[in-house]
């Protein structure tokens, strides 16, 4: 049994972090979360909720959460849908943490969100050393 | 981008943009919305449906084709009401609404006020998003929030199935289903709605990379199964070979479902408790691991009840009676006798819950048997562990919505295996069984998701009704309605009326009374005497909502509400404060 789970132990055991997906989805993924960014600021200035508020949602999912979960190597239809639902959380949780704490700064908040979004998403999406 | 993407969903669009654009809701009848919906509406329905569905039996799922047309399906499923109403559906939804305003207007909260300011996390995000995007009233895009949900939950539930299955055809189907199924009306703006996608993301992680075989106590289950079920066969190689994961991936995962679950537990009261009742059950069969990850998860929701235990157990109780079918059919307070059309549609509902419940059932008996009692198990564990649910709460009347919906991701799952094919693709004649099959349930959801909406739509004089009466009203006055169906804790300043929670004439014994043509001083007295238990000052509201209710409940008999009302105005004791078709609003001025 031993020798059989030697045998069945695959070669791909060898701990490698590559990155999750090609270079070119992932400049697909950072344009496509700054076009939402985009899309959300345009929006919040027109005032047009049907572009704000999805824009938003969309640019937090893409620009945080993507390469946040990027690195679990799972489908792309997944990885969306999780780095979706990873956005979501965060903003949650963020907002959560300002009502607790009596520290409401929606603005300055959305500001850092931004940044580290954007940079989060910019190192994700840059040409690793190892890319298949 | 060929033809077979986007040909059907495009005419389909047009289809259905024309159906809402034609809708007229001013008078709905006892079947909802189904029968103002134009035949576009329904065409559009089943040209989307039926090739989604051969597409998603197909041997070979086309995934593109197959994510634009579910897209466009759940879209036309779930976000008619938000195209075709001026105002979001649900008199319920309006409190969410409120705190949600009260966050932007104060920058905080008050867990003094009420139990949604100690699960505030939608309401602190819903609010940082208004002020972000403008600063705007939270009402203009809360109303999308049904076919937002209702997207991402399909796509959740995808995702949920590719990681419980290497069969891409039961991982469509169950997407599919998880669209037509969800008839529960839980994705408007609520936190449930929230919490519910977060916990099929935990759901999806935990299964792709947190479970293996079982341990001794999985082991022994597995084989009372196979000697219950007659299982010969033996238990063929893992069907989805877990890739493995670096150390660090590792270490991604246990911090993904912690961030998702504690984003849940922030959010919703029940939500995760639920899903620590899932993965605790697949923890006890050794299949999670590790398990000091389901003990962080419920160190997590028990750090959030803490603060808040007096008072949840106070005014709600933690347990409701060990009593699981008291508590599974216990109902929030009704009044009056249903109207012979919403039984029967409550029946038709009853049908689509047991298909789902009794097909996941049989799904995962058929799967066992084949062999695969391992996966079966760990898909039927999680689809069945929210009932233990029912042995202690009632959630006021409301538990056994939330069991079905918590078991809805992992039961779309195994009701797929009630015709999955054991080796090849699925004949032609079955195809067509399943996609009939499909159509009705389609049809069952369309009657329990719409059916109701005669008394789900709001119209927009009725919120400025709410409006009024939460901004203008006096201070510390009482609200009393005629019957229930009217928006309440709506509007920032809502904590500045007396009563929170706004009674009504129907539930203090006035409802059966056949009120006389011309109703006297003596008559209106008895409801001045009722509003003096309330407060001083005081509001008596008439609306279209109120008066589709007690038509549904057959209450206020023989248009006796037209003529209460009709003393109301006639009575010095009153003044009207608002008046419009939809919605009156008298003051006492006495």
């Amino acid at each position: 049994v031993r020798e059989q789970r030697g045998r069945q132990r695959p070669a791909a055991s060898t701990p490698t972090t590559p990155p999750a997906l090609p270079l070119r989805q992932r400049r697909a993924f950072l344009l496509a979360g700054r076009a939402s960014l985009g899309v959300a600021v345009v929006g919040a200035v027109l005032d047009l909720p049907g572009l704000s508020v999805p824009g938003v949602v969309l640019a937090t999912g893409l620009l945080l959460g993507m390469p946040l979960v990027a690195p679990l190597e799972l489908d792309l239809a997944t990885t969306v849908t999780l780095a979706l639902l990873t956005g979501m959380a965060a903003l949650l949780l963020m907002c959560f943490a300002m009502v607790a704490s009596d520290l409401w700064h929606p603005h300055v908040a959305a500001v850092l969100l931004a940044a580290a979004g954007l940079q989060l998403s910019w190192a994700w999406a840059r040409p690793h050393d190892v890319d298949p | 981008l060929t033809p077979r993407t986007w040909a059907a969903p495009a005419v389909a669009a047009l289809l259905w943009l024309h159906a809402v654009a034609t809708t007229t809701t001013d008078d709905l009848g006892l079947w909802g919305l189904l029968p103002a919906l134009p035949l576009t509406w329904y065409a559009a329905v089943a040209l989307l449906l039926v090739p989604t569905w051969l597409m998603a039996v197909s041997p070979r799922p086309p995934a593109r084709a197959l994510g634009v047309h579910l897209a466009a399906l759940v879209v036309v499923l779930h976000g008619t009401a938000a195209a075709v109403y001026e105002a979001p559906r649900y008199t319920f939804t309006y409190k969410h609404i409120g705190v949600t305003e009260y966050v932007v207007q104060y920058g905080g909260i008050d867990p003094s006020i009420d139990i949604y300011h100690r699960w505030p996390g939608l309401f602190a995000a819903a609010g940082w998003l208004t002020e972000v995007t403008g600063g705007g009233d939270p009402i203009r895009f809360v109303a999308w929030s049904e076919p937002a949900f209702a997207l991402l939950g399909s796509a959740a539930v995808l995702a949920l199935a590719r990681a419980v299955t290497a069969d891409e055809r039961t991982a469509w189907q169950a997407a599919v289903l998880s669209g037509v199924l969800n008839w529960v009306g839980q994705n408007y703006f609520s936190p449930q709605a929230v919490a519910f996608v977060l916990m099929i993301g935990v759901g999806t992680l935990v299964a792709r990379f947190l479970t293996g075989p079982p341990g001794p106590v999985g082991r022994l289950v597995e084989r009372l199964v196979r000697a219950v079920l007659r299982v010969r066969l033996p238990e063929p190689p893992a069907a989805l070979p877990r890739r493995p994961t670096t150390p660090a991936q590792r270490l991604l995962v246990l911090v993904l479902v912690l961030l998702l679950h504690f984003a849940a537990v922030v959010t919703h009261q029940l939500t995760p408790y639920a899903l620590l009742v899932q993965l605790g059950a697949l923890a006890v069969l050794g299949v999670l691991r590790p398990l000091w990850l389901v003990v962080l998860m419920g160190g997590l929701t028990v750090l959030q009840l803490v603060p808040n235990f007096d008072y949840v157990n106070g005014r709600f109780g933690l347990f409701s009676g060990a009593d699981p079918l008291g508590n599974a059919t216990r109902r929030p307070d009704v009044l009056g006798v249903l109207a012979d059309d919403k039984v029967l549609q409550g029946r038709l509902t009853l049908l689509l819950v047991l298909f789902v419940w009794l097909g996941a059932l049989a799904g995962a008996v058929r799967r066992a048997r084949s062999g695969q009692v391992r996966s079966a198990l760990l898909v039927a564990v999680p689809a069945f562990a929210p009932m233990s649910i029912l042995v202690g709460q009632a959630y006021g009347g409301e538990v056994r919505l939330r069991v079905f919906l918590f078991s809805l991701p992992w039961c779309c799952i195994a009701i797929t295996w009630l015709w999955a094919p054991v080796s090849g693709a699925l004949r032609s004649r079955a195809r067509a069984t399943t996609l009939a099959l499909v159509a009705g349930l389609t049809a069952l959801f369309a009657v329990s998701f719409y059916g109701a909406d005669d008394l789900n739509e709001v119209p927009p004089d009725v919120v400025e009704a709410a409006t009024r009466i939460y901004r203008d009203g006096q201070t510390d006055a009482a609200v009393l309605l005629v019957a229930p169906n009217f928006p309440d804790r709506y509007g920032p300043d809502y904590t500045r009326l007396g009563v929170v929670a706004l009674p009504s004439l129907a539930s203090e014994g006035f409802a059966d009374r056949t009120w006389s043509p011309r109703a006297t001083e003596a008559d209106v007295d008895e409801v001045l005497d009722l509003m003096d238990e309330f407060a001083l000052d005081g509001y008596l509201v008439f609306s279209s909502t109120q008066e589709r209710y007690a038509r549904a409940r057959s209450i206020f008999p023989g248009g006796s509400m037209a003529r209460l009302e009709a003393a109301v105005a006639a009575s010095p004791s009153f003044r009207r404060v608002f008046d419009s078709p939809d919605a009156r609003v008298y003051a006492r001025d006495d």
